[in-house]
């Protein structure tokens, strides 16, 4: 029994050093670890925020980082990260605020001019040159410089379509219209004759509800904004709201409010939709991946046509899609250091440089063409060799022509020059345009109604500025 | 049983070991009133510094990607009062928040009540099919589900109530959208009423049931005299605690109604603050329009709380 409990009290003593040993190993560990860390020089990781959300695309600009860090030996890491484009301000801001800002980012055109108010971007004018501005299209070349400098390069263009269904709309005997009297002719038409959704109006999503009334305005020969001010209650803006209620109000369905972007897509391979209001040309891809039928090509089915005329205008307008690539101002990134900084923003750059390197950029190109045209004009002979582009050459063919025809704006203008306005981020926020078309088309306010609402709140906006 | 104290190696004891009544006392209060220090700083440091910092914020016109901002008093208020994306929003969330709140406890409480009626291991069982869902399905799932199944062309829902009755339905116009939002809501968050109310069923004592049952009492008499005063306060907590989250609800009614015109016309006020934040960056406005929703919530809160103490509840 002595013995017993002797040993019991020796055990009772050893205990509680054996089991602090473990504790205290692991408390030393993480001590060292956090030293460690403080004492090794500090890991470059460039983070490239990018809108594209193509696998393909993000894998050529992955390759892209991983032969700046072959070739910058101080560039540790280069972190691709694709951010959809609803989200963008959203995360843009999160990492202002959080101080986890990327060293490269994509923009839309129209937010860019308050990132320059900011000071949040530096300029590109070196890099610009190096590129040579005059190789560059004009209509989307300066979109976004400001004061003299570029703080950003678009890194593709693209413009916006409208698409038809060739086969439906010839078995219904249906023309391709060229105003906008026609297009409700024709559309009435094809709801007549039993098609769900005549016009398919992505409104689910109201940033394409602010683009189709934007090209609608400028194909009615409308503008936006006279001397940097909000001009909605224009006869022609007022005009364009009709246009558009009585264009969708063809439909036999109320869905137009919940229609995504997406969805219209299968919709017009099933055969439910005959005309659709707005598509990009990743539409081309997305139409020869879904169509089935081995008798007729997708190519030969789905065709773009120009926006038609109003009634005010002389010619119809699209959107360009030209997000630039833009350098953040690490200054004002409270994440990185005082040293950091610098090394982030020339990482940045060699980054660009690497993109815009003419082997890189084609390849980049070519992971969604149609939707990804070179913004060089150089390259565009041997780009539009591409298999797919020869394939669907009509859609190429009328984005090469509205742009060089000039027909073309950034989104939420009716002119290139509107994107120095300083309150248009501010204005898209407000959903002021979104709600002025909305409440038009659901028959809750008369057209000259909404546009004199829309009209005094985007003053008040603009009066902020 | 009380243990001898401890001798160490030398056979001396030790300082703790030898204190006396009253020091063990004092070591009681000690970790007492260091425990609600504890929790007092993380209270603080967890809803009062956050709070107090909205309230600041709220006073300002703190905007987006800037420090720089200037005081603007109570301005913010006054400006939300005046824009009637306010009210709208405001009553949004009313007829959201009260409607699913009604829909859930009414659900919840009559899957709890058919539960009842099983036999406990049986119950356990369906509850927790019933409620994993609950917990493992993420909002963007259960959203995007429900907007294929209410799909006009090609949802299992609307194809069915097109064969029965002959008509298209069309959920997400706008004589229906809110209905639509309200009843997915209802089916989320159901099984968490259910849970709740189940487990004040399995609490009744076995004995009320016999007694009633031997005064010749039938299935209402039971559920009158005996379930629904067991319960009522379960239900009355939890369609309260409901009513709050309900109104502060953001993922669900964000991504049933989209970007598009159903979010500005049937978005509650957590989708106006989303929008005035991330948006427009209008932070001070944002923060005005939030401070107000949490008074709201807390007077609610408290006016329920105050009438159950007035009446004698707990």
């Amino acid at each position: 029994m002595k013995s017993q409990s002797v040993w019991l009290t020796h055990q009772d003593h050893r205990r509680p050093q054996v089991s602090r040993l473990p504790g205290a190993g692991v408390l030393l560990v993480l001590i060292l670890a956090i030293l460690g860390c403080a004492k090794q020089p500090s890991n470059l990781v460039l983070k490239v925020w990018t809108t594209e959300s193509d696998p393909a695309t993000l894998k050529v600009m992955e390759e892209i980082g991983d032969e700046l860090v072959q070739s910058e030996p101080e560039i540790d890491e280069v972190e691709v990260v694709a951010v959809p484009w609803s989200d963008l301000s959203v995360k843009l801001q999160q990492g202002f605020q959080t101080g986890s800002l990327p060293g490269v980012t994509h923009l839309e055109p129209f937010f860019t001019k308050a990132f320059v108010d900011r000071d949040l971007l530096i300029p590109l004018d070196s890099l610009v040159q190096e590129l040579g501005p005059q190789d560059i299209q004009e209509a989307v070349r300066d979109v976004a410089k400001f004061d003299g400098h570029y703080w950003g390069i678009p890194q593709h263009f693209g413009v916006s379509f409208m698409a038809y269904r060739e086969d439906l709309l010839a078995r219904m005997g249906v023309r391709v219209p060229g105003t906008w009297a026609e297009f409700r002719d024709a559309s009435s038409k094809l709801g007549s004759g039993g098609l769900p959704t005549p016009v398919y109006f992505p409104g689910g999503d109201r940033f394409f509800i602010d683009a189709i009334f934007f090209e609608a305005l400028a194909s009615n020969g409308g503008h936006a904004y006279i001397n940097g001010l909000p001009n909605f209650d224009s006869p022609e803006a007022v005009e364009t709201l009709a246009y558009l209620k009585n264009l969708v109000a063809t439909a036999p369905t109320e869905t137009w409010p919940s229609a995504t972007y997406v969805e219209g897509f299968p919709r017009m391979v099933r055969g439910e939709v005959g005309f659709n209001l707005f598509v990009g040309g990743r539409a081309t891809k997305s139409f020869a991946e879904q169509w089935t039928d081995q008798e007729m090509a997708a190519d030969r089915i789905f065709l773009p046509f120009e926006p038609p005329v109003g009634p005010h205008g002389s010619q119809g307008y699209s959107s360009v899609d030209c997000e630039p690539f833009v350098v953040i101002n690490q200054a004002k990134n409270s994440g990185s250091s005082a040293e950091e900084g610098p090394a982030l923003e020339n990482a940045s750059l060699a980054y660009l440089r690497l993109l815009y390197r003419k082997d890189n950029y084609l390849r980049l190109m070519k992971s969604v063409p149609i939707q990804l045209i070179p913004i060089f004009k150089s390259m565009a002979a041997q780009y539009s060799q591409t298999p797919f582009v020869q394939r669907w050459k009509p859609w190429y063919d009328q984005a090469i022509s509205m742009v060089e025809a000039r027909r073309v704006n950034p989104y939420f203008t009716t002119s290139s020059e509107d994107l120095e306005i300083p309150y248009l981020f501010d204005l898209y926020g407000s959903r002021v345009i979104t709600n002025m078309v909305a409440s038009v088309m659901a028959g809750d306010r008369s057209a000259k109604e909404a546009a004199k609402i829309a009209q005094r709140k985007a003053l008040a906006i603009a009066e902020e500025y | 049983v009380r243990r001898k104290p401890q001798r160490l190696r030398n056979g001396r004891h030790s300082p703790l070991l030898r204190s006396t009544k009253s020091g063990r006392a004092a070591l009681q209060a000690l970790v007492l009133w260091g425990g609600v220090a504890v929790i007092i700083v993380i209270g603080l440091l967890v809803i009062f510094v956050p709070v107090g910092c909205l309230i600041g914020v709220s006073l300002t016109s703190l905007r987006g990607f800037s420090s720089n901002y200037s005081y603007l008093g109570l301005w913010n208020y006054v400006e939300a009062f005046r824009q009637p994306e306010f009210w709208r929003g405001a009553r949004n969330t009313i007829t959201y928040a009260i409607g699913s709140c009604i829909g859930q406890t009414v659900l919840g409480t009559v899957m709890a009540l058919v539960l009842g009626g099983w036999q406990a291991r049986t119950r356990r069982a369906i509850a927790i099919v019933f409620f994993v869902p609950y917990l493992v399905v993420p909002a963007v799932i259960a959203v995007q589900l429900w907007r294929f199944l209410i799909d006009p062309r090609v949802g299992a829902i609307t194809l069915a109530i097109h064969r029965v009755t002959g008509h298209e339905t069309y959920f997400m116009s706008e004589g229906l959208v809110m209905i639509s939002l309200i009843g997915i809501s209802t089916w989320m968050f159901a099984p968490f009423v259910m849970l709740v109310v189940s487990r004040s069923i399995e609490e009744i004592p076995s004995r009320r049931f016999e007694v009633i049952a031997l005064d010749g009492g039938r299935s209402a008499d039971t559920f009158r005299h005996v379930v629904f005063p067991a319960i009522g306060p379960a239900i009355l907590g939890v369609a309260l605690l409901r009513l709050v989250l309900m109104a502060t609800k953001f993922d669900v009614p964000y991504l049933f109604l989209g970007s598009g015109p159903l979010s500005s016309k049937f978005g509650p006020t957590t989708v106006l603050i989303y929008e005035l934040a991330y948006e427009r960056l209008r932070y001070g406005e944002a923060s005005a329009v939030g401070v107000m929703m949490l008074l709201t919530l807390f007077l609610v809160i408290w006016s329920v709380v105050l009438w159950q103490a007035v009446r004698g509840g707990t």
